[in-house]
């Protein structure tokens, strides 16, 4: 199974390159899109669900130069896999909670994926390690050109593209980036930030997005609003607003490193003896020990290979521990699977 | 409407809020909002969208539920048969045309939610006639690597080839655009 070659990589958004890549993860761009002649997906029965997946494929295979593409059948997927998906941000949380027919069509490098029957027919999602939303949008307004010459969208004079949910409505457009926090966490200045973002129509959201919780430090920033603006507006206010962000964490990390070096220091070794000498390690724990260590890195204050972080980020995660084991885990077993793998991971330098 | 708490700014932020069963109705600036944690759920902004869907449509289903019940709910979709009711109940629309059936109804939420209800972005229609063009520069791409592979293999056959190709489609590529 393709898979099986693919889920060992780390993928594009836990790369650790580009612009300001110690703050900012990932950007991802995501358009949500609907075909004529069909019902939305949450209105149609399994037979018509079925058809509004074949007609996509059969027209998306026109298209020349798609090239390494995987097309995986999620209701036809091992339901572990599933969650591997998930987990790697190819598919949403409510595409894979979802029954019925439905699909993800993405690249082999995982910077392009391609969600057919989550909440409307196609989530287009595109992603990018660090800072870099103006070159994705480029490659996303081009990539959907393409394709509206083989699928005829659902189009409207005054609402623009059709979605089920009016929040999606007019671009269908959502433009984030995953941001990594602690500074402004730890002093608890988070309030501040958001409150900024209110006059700005952007919303802090968790780790995996919609109605999750922040995880570790990480937050997902994105535009609420899709109707009224241009494409280049919405990625422009976020271009603007983002590296003011970026700034104030930056500053306050200098300051913990200037005034708070001791508290600093120990917080960094809480966190790598709670990553290293538990026999048992829940994800939230994980997650907050890997925020504190991979503060740690971009200050230079501990020698782990940032690599290595990311790849425990990601491996560390339920569905991705039960590949690697080969079976379905309880959550004991899974905490202590963890931990082991933490250990072995964070001490094989 | 000015806000309920300090009487001074614009409210901005609308909720429902059910205390012993019984609703009562909110309306609050940004400010004040943010600041009365026991009004708004604050845990760590993980809100959804949906939620303010959700809220929005109660407010404007209790505001204007005298005028437009009876002529609303009366409402279903030749295609989908979605009524405007169930749309009350899962705040998602059944197919494109609601949009034009509902509307009425619509566009007082869509004016609420994003703060205007004119679409200002790109068009399919756009799309098709830089369609070509966008395949042919995908097609360029490739054959410019196919071009500096077959020089470095010293195929210079193939290489010439590849290179009359490039000049046909860059001069047919100017000419469209």
């Amino acid at each position: 199974m393709e898979l099986d070659n693919l889920w060992e990589q780390t993928g594009e958004w836990l790369k650790a390159e580009g612009r300001d890549v110690d703050i900012v993860l990932s950007s991802r761009i995501r358009l949500a899109r609907n075909i004529q002649g069909f019902p939305f997906v949450g209105r149609a029965n399994v037979e018509e669900k079925k058809k509004i997946l074949e007609y996509a494929l059969q027209n998306i295979k026109k298209i020349k130069n798609l090239k390494d593409y995987i097309y995986l059948e999620l209701h036809n997927l091992d339901p572990n896999d599933v969650y591997v998906l998930f987990e790697r941000h190819l598919i949403s949380k409510e595409h894979a909670g979802m029954e019925g027919p439905r699909g993800v069509f993405f690249k082999r490098d995982e910077t392009v994926s391609m969600m057919m029957n989550e909440e409307d027919h196609l989530r287009i999602q595109m992603m990018h390690s660090g800072f870099h939303l103006a070159e994705l949008w480029e490659k996303m307004d081009a990539f959907d050109d393409v394709l509206a010459a083989y699928l005829p969208y659902s189009f409207h004079e005054d609402y623009g593209y059709l979605t089920a949910c009016p929040t999606n409505l007019g671009t269908g457009l959502r433009v984030s980036v995953m941001l990594h926090l602690p500074g402004l966490n730890i002093t608890q200045q988070m309030d501040k930030v958001h409150q900024g973002l209110l006059k700005h129509h952007l919303m802090l959201r968790g780790y995996y997005g919609e109605g999750t919780v922040a995880l570790g430090d990480f937050f997902q920033l994105s535009n609420q609003k899709t109707l009224g603006k241009t494409e280049k507006e919405i990625v422009t206010t976020l271009e603007h607003v983002v590296p003011q962000i970026i700034q104030y964490e930056r500053q306050v990390r200098a300051h913990m490193l200037h005034q708070n070096y001791s508290d600093l220091l120990k917080l960094l070794r809480r966190a790598k003896e709670g990553l290293c000498r538990q026999k048992s390690l829940s994800t939230e724990q994980t997650m907050k020990h890997l925020s504190a260590i991979r503060l740690g890195v971009h200050l230079q204050l501990l020698p782990i290979n940032i690599h290595k972080i990311n790849h425990l980020f990601l491996f560390s995660q339920p569905a991705h521990l039960q590949k690697k084991e080969g079976r379905i885990l309880t959550t004991e077993e899974r905490d202590a699977a963890r931990a082991l793998f933490c250990k072995n991971t964070i001490e094989n330098n | 409407m000015l806000c309920e708490k300090c009487q001074e700014r614009e409210a901005s932020v609308f909720f429902v809020e059910i205390k012993n069963k019984e609703k009562e109705q909110h309306s609050l600036c940004d400010v004040c909002s943010h600041q009365a944690s026991s009004y708004i759920e604050k845990p760590t902004f993980s809100y959804s969208l949906h939620d303010l869907l959700n809220q929005f449509l109660q407010i404007i289903t209790s505001k204007a539920k005298e005028n437009i019940a009876h002529e609303a709910q009366g409402l279903v979709c030749d295609f989908c048969h979605l009524s405007y009711k169930d749309f009350q109940q899962t705040g998602r629309l059944g197919c494109a045309s609601d949009y034009t059936i509902f509307r009425k109804f619509l566009d007082p939420l869509i004016l609420n939610l994003h703060g205007k209800a004119k679409h200002t972005g790109k068009k399919p229609k756009e799309a098709k006639a830089s369609l070509k063009y966008i395949e042919d520069e995908m097609q360029l791409a490739d054959l410019q690597k196919q071009l500096k592979e077959a020089i470095a293999e010293e195929r210079y056959e193939d290489a010439a080839l590849f290179r009359d190709k490039i000049m046909l489609l860059e001069r047919r590529m100017h000419g469209t655009r």
